[in-house]
C-alpha cells in the first residue's frame, strides 16, 4: 500500500534522471538507505534548490512507491555547505560518503549508522569553519566505526591468530586484523604507529579525531586497511582515500 | 504486439531521453501515416547529424566546420573565456545575450566517486589556451553544484596566476519568491549581494 512518510535524511549522492529529475540516495533514520526519485530539481526554479547537494541534512516527506521513493518535500536541518566549500574537507567528505553509500544495503533501519554520519558532518563541519584541522582522521574514523557497526571490528589489540600482543606489523582482511611475523596469512606491512592510529579512531569521539596528528604513512596505511576490509567483508570497493 | 520494425522503431525511440514507450508508439504511429519522403528525410537528418558533426578543434562546441559559429566569428571577444561542462550549456548564455567572448566546453564536471578526474575533461586544452597569451578572463560557468563546485575551485587553482578567474553569480532566479528559496541558494545570493 503506497503511503507518505516523514523522516530525518541525508543526502549521499544523486545522479541524473530523464530531462530535470534526479535520483537523490538518501540515508534516511527511519528507512536507511532509500533510492529517491527527485521530479524537476535540475530546473532552476525547482522548488527543493540547493537543499539536495551532498552532506545536507534534511526533514524529508517522501512518497513510498512501488519500485522507488519520490521526495515530495524538504526543509533543511543542516545545510553543511561549509565542507563543500573547502577542497581538504570536500574530499575527505565524498570518501566517507562513498563509503556509505557501498556498504550500507537498500531500505534497512539502521539508526546507529545515521547518527554516526549525521555526528561526523557536523564534526568536520565545524572543523571546516574554523582553522588548521585534520579533515583525513576523522574520515578514516567515521569509516571505522561504520565497520563496527557492520559487525566487522578489526582485531588491533593483539595477533588475529596467536595472540601476541607485540611485533604487529602486518594487516590481513582475511584473518580479520593485525598478525605477527610468526603467523600464516596473506597480509601486508603496516606500521605500529597505523595499529595505534586504528585503535584510538575507534576508542575516541570523531570529535577528538578533527584535533588529532597523525604521520602521513599511517593515514595512508589505515585507508589502505579500510579499504581490504571492505573488499574482504562488504564486497565494496572504495574509489577515494580521504 | 505489433510486427517487428514497428516494434524495433518503438525500441529504438524509447532509447532517447524523455521519451518513454507510450510516447515512442505515438511517435512510431505518426511516422508509419506519414509519407515516405518525410520519414526519409528525418532518417537522412539522423545520419547527417552523425556524419557532419564534430567538436570544434578550440573550444570544443558541436560544428560541422574545423572550428565552431563562435570560434569563427571575428566580432567575438577573444580575450574572454567561458568554461561549461557541456556545449548545451552555451544556448542559455546565448540567448541571455550578456556575453560576447569565446567558450571552452569541459565535456563534464570532475566527480572522483565517478571517476572522472582532471585527465578525463579538456583541462589541458584550456590551459593551453590560456597560455596562448591573448586571455585576459576566464569565466567559469559550471554548474552550481557539488561537482560543478569542485571543477571551478580546481580550475581556480589550477589558472590563478596565468589569468583572472571568475565565476558566475549565484542567488535567487529572475522572478521567484523569496519565501520559497531555500537556505543554501539565499546564503549564496547574500554573499554576493552587490551595492545598488
Amino acid at each position: 500500500m503506497p503511503r507518505t512518510y516523514n523522516t530525518d535524511a541525508i543526502v549521499l549522492g544523486s545522479h541524473k534522471l530523464g530531462e530535470a529529475d534526479r535520483v537523490v540516495s538518501l540515508l534516511t533514520a527511519e528507512r536507511g538507505k532509500v533510492p529517491t526519485v527527485v521530479k524537476g530539481v535540475r530546473k532552476i526554479k525547482s522548488r527543493f534548490g540547493g537543499r539536495l547537494e551532498p552532506f545536507s541534512r534534511i526533514q524529508a516527506q517522501l512518497y513510498e512507491g512501488r519500485n522507488l521513493h519520490t521526495l515530495t518535500g524538504a526543509d533543511t536541518i543542516e545545510t553543511n555547505a561549509v565542507i563543500r566549500d573547502r577542497p581538504a574537507a570536500l574530499k575527505a567528505g565524498l570518501a566517507v560518503i562513498d563509503m556509505f553509500s557501498r556498504a550500507i544495503p537498500e531500505l534497512e533501519h539502521r539508526p546507529r549508522t545515521y547518527n554516526l554520519l549525521a555526528n561526523y558532518l557536523r564534526e568536520t563541519a565545524a572543523a571546516a569553519a574554523g582553522d588548521d584541522h585534520s579533515f583525513k582522521t576523522p574520515a578514516l574514523g567515521a569509516q571505522l566505526k561504520l565497520l563496527l557497526l557492520a559487525g566487522y571490528l578489526p582485531h588491533l589489540a593483539s595477533c588475529a591468530v596467536c595472540g601476541r600482543d607485540e611485533d604487529l606489523r602486518r594487516f590481513s582482511a582475511a584473518t580479520g586484523g593485525v598478525l605477527c611475523p610468526g603467523c600464516p596469512g596473506e597480509a601486508f606491512s603496516v606500521t605500529p604507529e597505523t595499529v595505534s592510529l586504528m585503535r584510538v579512531l575507534l576508542e575516541q569521539p570523531l570529535s577528538q579525531a578533527t584535533q588529532m596528528e597523525a604521520g602521513e604513512k599511517a593515514v595512508h596505511e589505515t585507508w589502505l586497511c579500510i579499504r581490504e576490509l571492505c573488499r574482504f567483508y562488504l564486497g565494496c570497493e572504495l574509489r577515494l582515500e580521504p | 504486439m505489433f510486427p517487428e520494425p514497428v516494434e524495433n522503431l518503438i525500441t529504438e525511440l524509447a532509447r532517447l531521453p524523455g521519451i518513454g514507450r507510450r510516447s515512442a508508439q505515438r511517435i512510431a504511429f505518426f511516422l508509419l501515416r506519414r509519407s515516405r519522403e518525410d520519414a526519409e528525410a528525418l532518417a537522412r537528418s539522423i545520419v547527417a547529424v552523425k556524419d557532419e558533426i564534430t567538436f570544434c578543434r578550440q573550444c570544443f562546441n558541436f560544428t560541422d566546420e574545423e572550428l565552431c559559429i563562435f570560434c569563427r566569428d571575428a566580432r567575438r571577444d577573444t580575450s574572454l573565456i567561458c568554461v561549461v561542462e557541456e556545449p548545451s550549456d552555451i544556448i542559455p548564455i546565448e540567448k541571455g545575450g550578456e556575453y560576447r567572448g569565446l567558450y571552452h566546453v569541459l565535456g563534464g564536471a570532475l566527480s572522483p566517486l565517478d571517476g572522472v578526474d582532471p585527465e578525463h575533461l579538456r583541462i589541458g586544452e584550456l590551459v593551453s589556451r590560456v597560455e596562448d597569451g591573448e586571455v585576459t578572463e576566464v569565466i567559469v560557468a559550471t554548474n552550481p553544484n557539488t561537482s560543478g563546485e569542485s571543477t571551478a575551485m580546481y580550475l581556480a587553482d589550477l589558472l590563478r596566476e596565468k589569468v583572472m578567474i571568475t565565476r558566475l553569480a549565484s542567488g535567487l532566479p529572475v522572478g521567484a519568491d523569496l519565501e520559497y528559496a531555500d537556505e543554501a541558494t539565499v546564503s549564496r545570493a547574500m554573499q554576493g549581494r552587490r551595492e545598488l
